[in-house]
């Protein structure tokens, strides 16, 4: 047998069906929300009303602000995960080309040799000391790459200008498949 | 408290004028329900209209409208329930002497309040005890159905009982 507690007594006698005048505004938002759901329509709104609660409520803004960042972060790692890098030395002869410039030249057609003409390259870097070229951050697709001496150098009076893999000519250019790989691609200067 | 057939029907077509008079009818009362179950009146507020638009959109599930109110009341208390799911922590430690009732606490005394002093005192406790006290003790609930409903054992629902009590008794015996 349960024992007589006052205090739960009283409790019950007060509040069971105990009325209170709700907030003069509470049915204007009721209703609106009722109206905003019944424009949106059909199950899906419900769905979307369901939450509704929280997405009104101040909690739902860091649940958002944390969203946002996963979504910039999902962004930054797709657009950088497809991202690729093609390193290679040029070759003066025998030994390495010491200073030059590499250029990568975007190809659209699928031809080989390049026949549409190459436009301003995609990307222009120096070759070191040592004959290395880097471009960074390349995309898939068709590249040409082309690595000059620098004027006055020893390299310009004996070499030309070349594509790879060793072609003065443009047309003869051998192209550069960017797929899943970062490739190394080594260009041999021809000789004049 | 019964709710006309014809105004039934025009909430079952989502007509606003028979939803006003639905939530006329019954929001006195639910907000009196929704003010003890919350911390306090804004979000006793916020508990009431989120009751109100699961009534509204899911009104064509009740099967005999003679249970409106007992089937609205059972929607607001579960909207409170879940609206402070988060902050209910129940812990389960009987070891505590909450069991000895204070004799020095009188009904006459307990006369004394007025319904404000008690709703403050009940809106004070933590959401857990006040959660467990509001549906032993008021709504009438075992401490079986509490534990189904809030997913703790029965010991725990009779522990935060008493907790609650003996918040409540350490309040009262402060300002009685």
């Amino acid at each position: 047998m349960q024992d007589f507690d006052p205090i739960e007594e009283h409790f019950r006698k007060t509040f069971s069906g105990r009325e209170s005048d709700p907030p003069e505004n509470s049915w204007l938002k009721i209703s609106s929300r009722l109206q905003a759901s019944d424009r949106k329509g059909g199950g899906i709104s419900k769905t979307i009303e369901r939450g509704s609660g929280f997405i009104h409520s101040s909690r739902f803004y860091p649940v958002l602000a944390v969203a946002a960042m996963l979504v910039l972060i999902l962004f930054i790692w797709i657009s950088y995960s497809d991202k690729h890098t093609i390193r290679g030395h040029a070759y003066a002869g025998e030994g390495r080309l010491c200073k030059g410039t590499a250029y990568l030249y975007k190809v659209i057609d699928k031809a080989e040799p390049v026949d549409s003409g190459l436009g301003k390259p995609v990307q222009t870097v120096r070759v070191d000391m040592k004959g290395f070229y880097q471009f960074t951050g390349i995309s898939q697709g068709n590249y040409v790459i082309k690595v000059a001496p620098d004027s006055g150098s020893e390299a310009i009076r004996n070499f030309l200008p070349s594509f790879y893999d060793q072609n003065s000519e443009e047309k003869k250019a051998n192209l550069v498949r960017i797929g899943k790989e970062d490739p190394t691609i080594d260009i041999h200067l021809q000789p004049k | 408290m019964t709710l006309p057939a014809e105004v039934f029907e025009q909430c079952l077509k989502n007509n606003p004028r028979g939803q006003e008079v639905l939530y006329r009818t019954y929001a006195p009362k639910m907000f009196g329900v929704c003010l003890r179950y919350a911390g306090n009146r804004m979000e006793a507020d916020d508990i009431m209209q989120e009751g109100f638009l699961k009534v509204f959109r899911n009104l064509a599930q009740l099967h005999s409208p003679q249970a409106l109110d007992s089937w609205i009341h059972r929607i607001m208390v579960n909207t409170a329930i879940n609206y402070y799911t988060r902050q209910l922590k129940f812990q389960n430690e009987v070891s505590l002497n909450y069991e000895s009732k204070d004799a020095t606490i009188a009904a006459e005394a307990l006369s004394k309040l007025s319904y404000k002093e008690m709703l403050q005192i009940l809106q004070g406790l933590p959401a857990g005890y006040r959660t467990v006290f509001n549906l032993f003790v008021i709504d009438g609930y075992t401490h079986k159905e509490i534990s189904e409903l809030l997913g703790i054992s029965e010991n725990t629902s009779k522990t935060q009982l008493l907790r609650a009590k003996a918040s409540m008794r350490k309040i009262l015996l402060r300002i009685l």
